[in-house]
């Protein structure tokens, strides 16, 4: 699969380049899931949580703070309409080939914050409570690598797939954003050398 | 008898409790990303990246951490921003 890339522009500007159709076609999935008139239950509890246990604190929240925060993921769910009715093939001769999508600076907080949302609303459809409900189809189990059979739909994998994707998204803005200071990470660093010089001497 | 002269006052005793500080404990949530958190952190409560790495990491490897504590209308105002950024956090008083 053909992973987009961000790239930042001078003015501010950033953008998804080379956006396959199946990624494009998840972000499009996206104001869906941020429809908060029509949210399950579960969507609806993940996305707007009480503030504690005690029934007054949790009346006022539903009264006064919800709404707020309604608004807030209506106005991120409009940053991304907006930027998606305006995505354009990368380059006019690749035809069915990647897309683009810029993202004005105003929008990237709203993006970061609708893509989290997204996530956290499929994640609550599925009943994802834990990192093992996560990661459960991390790996292929041990000797199935070579079955040939062909693995049968899955809707709960596939859902979670979408999660990981869209996270990758996520993720490229937010290191944009919020990039660790220098050398914080140094032992991160090192692995991915080793990981590297492993991939080459190994190809 | 009083002097009608002098105005007898009760004798009062004044004593000032301050309120028990309020606790924002963050929840770990297993779908929303490590850096995501910390960058949260970061925006709302003015950390260093050290900092909100650190609780983050906390709630991460312990289900919660107590991320600020303070009066209680602050308490409130942190909550909200949390929730605004999809965090699960919920506010308790320290009771001291």
């Amino acid at each position: 699969m053909i992973f987009p890339r961000l790239e930042r522009y001078a003015d501010g500007r950033l953008a998804f380049e080379d956006l396959a159709p199946a990624f494009l076609l998840l972000l499009m999935e996206v104001p869906d899931l941020l429809k908060t008139d029509e949210q399950p239950d579960e969507v609806h509890r993940r996305l707007f949580p009480d503030p504690g246990d005690d029934a007054a604190m949790k009346e006022e929240w539903a009264r006064f703070v919800h709404p707020e925060l309604f608004s807030l993921l209506a106005s991120a769910r409009e940053i991304v309409l907006h930027d998606l009715a305006n995505v354009r093939p990368s380059s006019p001769e690749i035809g069915m080939g990647t897309w683009r999508m810029e993202i004005p600076p105003d929008h990237v907080n709203g993006w970061i914050s609708a893509l989290n949302a997204a996530r956290l609303a499929l994640g609550a459809i599925q009943g994802i409570e834990s990192e093992d409900d996560l990661h459960a189809f991390d790996d292929t189990p041990e000797g199935e690598e070579e079955d040939d059979a062909p693995v049968e739909f899955d809707e709960r994998r596939f859902v979670i797939t979408k999660i990981h994707l869209l996270g990758e998204l996520q993720a490229m803005l937010i290191m944009d954003q919020c990039p660790p200071p220098p050398g914080f990470f140094p032992n991160m660093r090192e692995e991915d050398d080793d990981e590297e010089e492993e991939e080459e001497t190994g190809s | 008898m009083a002097d009608p002269g002098v105005l007898e006052q009760e004798a009062t005793e004044t004593r000032t409790q301050l309120a028990p500080p309020w606790n924002v404990v963050c929840w770990n949530d297993p779908i929303t990303y490590m850096i995501y958190v910390t960058m949260v952190f970061q925006r709302v409560f003015g950390y260093s990246y050290e900092k909100a790495y650190g609780l983050m990491m906390e709630v991460h490897t312990s289900g919660r951490a107590v991320v600020w504590t303070g009066a209680r209308e602050k308490a409130e105002t942190y909550v909200q921003k949390l929730h605004a950024s999809q965090l699960k956090a919920t506010m308790e008083s320290t009771g001291e």
